[in-house]
């Protein structure tokens, strides 16, 4: 790699074309490894995606609150509460050991476990519109165990994933974390929340192609979940009826498509700049719960394609640092990376899902936008993964060492450079391993 | 340059994500354009301005209610610099004092409405004056429509009024409001509203209204009721309820004479009844009519709990039979009968007459009266019953129930609706002689009759109904009036009545009166009611409707 004593760095200042005919990096920018990462950029596209979400939320929200006859803010205020207790919860995770977030996963899926089979099978779950999702155990406000459970297997299967031990065969990297999967994925179907579950096995089976698990294995994996996840489609006359609907659209327009049909006109009154903040009326009454999953009708009411387009470039560029963090991570600490992968995923996913079926585009489930719709326990869930993704970014970046220190001071530019170059290093498995807390390239 | 298969993920996974968000893109401009081509702009629809609400008739053709354009004043008051010179300049045509007018745009700011109908002649010097004064702009003459009954009290409380919103206040006016008066119509300029043919016949309501108030004017009664129905198809002919009021002036009326006694008042019907309970009586079968009955000018009977009661006539009528118990009204002959009678098929029988039960003409306050149940029958109830006590009727009732007599036993059902008609000319409804019951038997019928022809001979209650040349049947009655006060008879009042049927050979009007309460020197339905009816009888001759056997003679 290093070629009469000159390092690839120096290439970067010299304007010659590099040994290996690629053009030197610049700036630390290498679209190959994921190019330049502002944990900064991250930190405000949250922010505004968050704003924005209170602010489409209380618009599209406060009809309904004065229908159910509460003040016009309660949706708003709640939301918002949740804001800042998840905020509350970032400075945790801010500062809580990398390791025992790792070690901590089989507690965390113990937990989900108790808290899905209470939701299910004991007094204090709450059935909400035909779907037994809330829990609400004394004076705590009710929030839905499944949101957790998403983020407890991203933990649990990037640590599987990462581990020495799933190196060892394909078997054993598949076989436990599918169980595991299929397990939680029963017990949310069981909630009769079908589209979670596929988000969440969306979600899984990426992190398992990531992980590493060979084709062939993953075949098998999804021929093993196919018959009883067509099973399970035709087991609820109302998952028959919803996709029938979604298929055959015209011959039910005021049934179960009510929504979908009234969110497309809304999306067309708002046309290319949108009736403007406020404005909307799709939201007074004439799409249910529109707060809800069906948020984004009434934002593309109000702020039409222009708004949608600044927002599809949000979650774009939140997918873009997060997976930049994952392909960051990938040569240092392949846990953080898994996680980062993870949560940009599921986020990312979420909102994808949701976009597609306020569209038409995707049969009618209920799968919330994240940063936007109302629901307390998710908007916590996303904001604290947010926290997650931004510490590993800041990791990433080099700004804090793994345990949570804060570095003496930055590293210098050179050096992110050289990282990209490492990493086109031909790979070799024990060069992927270093220990933790350890930045490799410090000079 | 080679890249491992992580750094293929990683592309991979950004690639689906960004196609992903292209193809939502594309689809959300998608929904956008073919939503902005289906786009259907809003037309507001071109409805009628202007409702001209129906014309009711009588059954000629003849107005009973219109509309008529009529011309208010109205000030603009921000329009007028000197109040006090408009108000004077009008106050000579709108026949208001300046004072009046100047306290009258006092409560308002704007707009105030000087007077609501200007008298026709007023109107045109009224508009040179306000061009002489240059007024133009502050004093507005605002043509109307509005409602004319030119008929005036005949027939009022069936027509009734409109108020000044011209809407249905009152009878058919009220009751057929949406008919006369629908909602405007999409595509149209003017909505017109349907056109009423009453059955009444102007003519036959004249000639009885002139006899109510003769009654009012010679005996003083505080109600009348009069009807004339057309005794083949149930049609009324004529409806008079003294008192009455003038609808072009409702405003003065008060609510004793706005109410329809005909449909809405109840009493007792006295001895009228006999000759539905005589006719119950031979339809039932079961009373000894072979056997005359002897009236000795009382007649007793015990009640099941063994007490006494006696009923007294008028009179000792000696040998009666039922023709008899007709032409003198003879109490103990057809109590007697009743007697004999089952007290259930006796109440069937006047069921079947419809009392007790409520006539739908289609108008408000038509009341179904009281027949009590046999139930609730105490000892003397089916003797008072038979001639006409202790229950209650209206008179609707009363001359609905004597079509079973002009029918061969078939009741009709009564009628005030001939046809409705739209502006122009489709006949959209049209009521038919509609047969509601069948309660006796012809021969039954034809005797009741012919007994009631016995009355208007000589000797007979009813003699001064009969007139020259005709073949009247009448039955008369004086009813004891219930003082709901003091829950007893006590206080004298009356309600004398006559029913008669016209020619009796082939009946085409039965005409009924009824008079309560007079306070003349005479309290007797054979004294107030038939003279009055003999008149009636005699207009319809004179006008045609009548042919006298003399006439007949003559020709």
């Amino acid at each position: 790699m290093l070629e009469n004593g000159r390092q690839y760095d120096d290439w970067k200042y010299s304007g010659e074309d590099r040994p290996d005919g690629r053009r030197p990096s610049v700036a630390g920018f290498d679209p190959a490894v994921g190019g330049g990462l502002s944990a900064f950029t991250f930190l405000c596209v949250v922010i505004t995606l968050t704003g924005a979400g209170l602010v489409m939320m209380y618009s599209a929200s406060y009809n309904e609150a004065l229908s159910l006859g509460l003040p016009h803010h309660y949706f708003f205020i709640r939301q918002s509460l949740f804001v800042l207790l998840s905020l509350a919860c970032s400075v945790v995770i801010r500062f809580i050991p990398i390791s025992w977030i790792r070690k901590s996963s089989p507690l965390l899926l113990a937990g989900c476990l108790l808290l899905m089979l209470m939701t299910l099978f004991t007094p204090f779950g709450q059935t909400r519109m035909g779907a037994r999702r809330w829990l609400s155990i004394g004076p705590l406000p009710s929030f839905q165990p499944s949101e957790l459970v998403k983020l407890s297997l991203i933990i649990f299967l990037s640590g599987w994933f990462s581990s020495e031990k799933s190196e060892r065969s394909n078997l054993r990297k598949l076989v436990t974390p599918a169980l595991v999967v299929l397990v939680f994925a029963a017990l949310i179907l069981l909630q009769r929340d079908y589209s979670t579950t596929i988000v969440y096995l969306g979600v899984c089976l990426s992190l398992f192609i990531v992980g590493g698990v060979s084709f062939g294995w993953m075949a098998l994996f999804i021929a093993f979940l196919a018959v009883p996840g067509i099973l399970a489609l035709f087991i609820a006359p109302y998952r028959v009826k919803r996709l029938v609907a979604f298929l055959f659209s015209d011959l039910d327009p005021s049934g179960i498509n009510w929504q979908v049909t009234n969110a497309r006109k809304a999306i067309a009154a708002g046309g290319w700049t949108g009736v403007g903040l406020g404005n909307g009326v799709y939201k007074l009454g004439s799409i249910p719960e529109v707060q809800s999953d069906f948020i984004f009708a009434s934002m593309a009411e109000e702020t039409g394609f222009l708004g949608i387009a600044i927002v599809f470039v949000l979650f774009f560029l939140f997918a873009l640092l997060g997976y930049r963090t994952w392909q960051r991570m990938l040569d240092r600490n392949r846990f953080l990376a898994y996680l980062a992968f993870g949560i940009t995923t599921m986020i990312v996913g979420q909102a994808l899902v949701n976009i597609a079926v306020v569209t038409g585009v995707l049969p009618p489930t209920g799968i919330p936008l994240p940063f936007f719709s109302q629901g307390g326990t998710n908007l916590f869930v996303v904001l604290c993964e947010c926290a997650l993704l931004y510490r590993i970014m800041l990791i990433a970046g080099g700004r804090i060492a793994v345990d949570g220190r804060k570095k003496a001071e930055a590293p210098p530019p050179s050096n992110l450079a050289r990282q990209s170059l490492v990493a086109e290093l031909p790979p070799s498995e024990d060069a992927y391993d270093f220990p933790e807390g350890m930045p490799r390239y410090e000079q | 340059m080679v890249s491992s298969p992580k750094r293929r993920f990683y592309r991979f996974f950004l690639l689906l994500i960004l196609i992903a968000q292209i193809l939502l893109l594309a689809r959300i401009a998608y929904i956008i354009v073919d939503g902005k081509e289906h786009d259907v702009a809003y037309i507001n629809p071109e409805i009628a301005s202007q409702v001209v609400r129906g014309t009711i008739f009588d059954r000629n053709g003849r107005i009973l209610a219109m509309e008529t354009p009529y011309w208010s004043c109205a000030f603009l008051l921000k329009n007028i610099p000197n109040l006090r010179l408009a108000a004077e300049v009008v106050s000579p045509y709108v026949g208001l004092a300046p004072e009046q007018i100047l306290s009258t745009c006092e409560r308002y700011t704007t707009y105030a409405l000087i007077q609501r109908k200007i008298g026709d002649a007023m109107v045109d010097p009224l508009r040179e004056a306000i061009r002489k004064a240059k007024l133009e702009n502050g004093i507005l003459l605002e043509k109307h429509y509005g409602r004319s009954y030119p008929a005036s009290f005949h027939g009022v409380q069936m027509v009734g009024f409109t108020n000044t919103d011209n809407r249905g206040i009152e009878g058919i006016e009220l009751a057929y409001d949406q008919e006369l008066s629908p909602y405007p119509n999409l595509g149209e300029t003017v909505t017109y509203g349907n056109d009423i043919y009453l059955t009444l016949d102007l003519d036959i309501q004249y000639l009885l209204d002139l006899q109510v108030q003769n009654i009012a004017d010679q005996h003083d009664p505080d109600y009348i009721m009069a009807v004339v129905m057309d005794a083949t198809s149930g049609d009324i002919l004529a409806s008079s309820s003294y008192p009455w009021y003038d609808p072009n002036r409702y405003n003065l009326s008060d609510a004793q004479q706005r109410q329809n006694r005909l449909l809405s008042y109840m009493y007792e019907p006295g001895s009228v009844f006999k000759i539905f309970s005589l006719a119950a009586c031979k339809e039932i079968g079961q009373a000894d009519f072979d056997e005359p009955f002897f009236c000795d000018g009382s007649y007793t009977f015990s009640m099941p709990g063994g007490q006494n009661v006696t009923i007294n006539c008028v009179s000792p009528h000696g040998e009666i039979d039922s023709a008899g118990m007709i032409k003198y009204s003879c109490n103990g002959a057809i109590v007697h009968w009743a007697l004999q009678t089952d007290d259930q098929r006796f109440y069937e029988m006047l069921r079947k007459f419809h009392f007790g039960q409520r006539w739908d003409i289609g108008l408000q306050g038509s009341i179904a009266g009281a027949l009590p149940a046999v139930s609730d029958w105490s000892g003397r109830t089916k003797a008072t019953l038979s001639f006409g006590q202790e229950l209650g009727v209206n008179a609707l009732q009363m001359v609905t129930a004597a079509t079973v007599f002009t029918n061969e036993g078939t009741l009709l059902k009564p009628n005030i609706i001939r046809r409705i008609v739209t502006h122009d000319g489709t006949v959209v409804a049209t009521s038919e002689r509609t047969e509601a019951e069948r309660v006796l038997a012809p021969e039954v019928a034809t005797e009741v009759l012919d007994a009631m022809v016995t009355a208007t001979e000589p000797g007979g209650t009813a003699i001064h109904a009969s007139v020259e040349g005709f073949t009247i049947a009448a039955k008369t009655g004086t009813a004891q009036i219930l003082n709901p006060e003091t829950n007893s008879y006590s206080d004298g009042s009356v309600l004398a009545s006559t029913l008669a049927i016209v020619p009796a050979q082939q009946p085409r009007y039965i005409i009924y009166v009824a008079a309560a309460h007079p306070k003349g020197d005479t309290i007797w339905g054979s004294n107030i009611a038939a003279p009055a009816i003999a008149n009636v009888i005699k207009g319809l001759a004179s006008q045609g409707k009548l042919t006298s056997v003399k006439a007949t003679v003559i020709q």
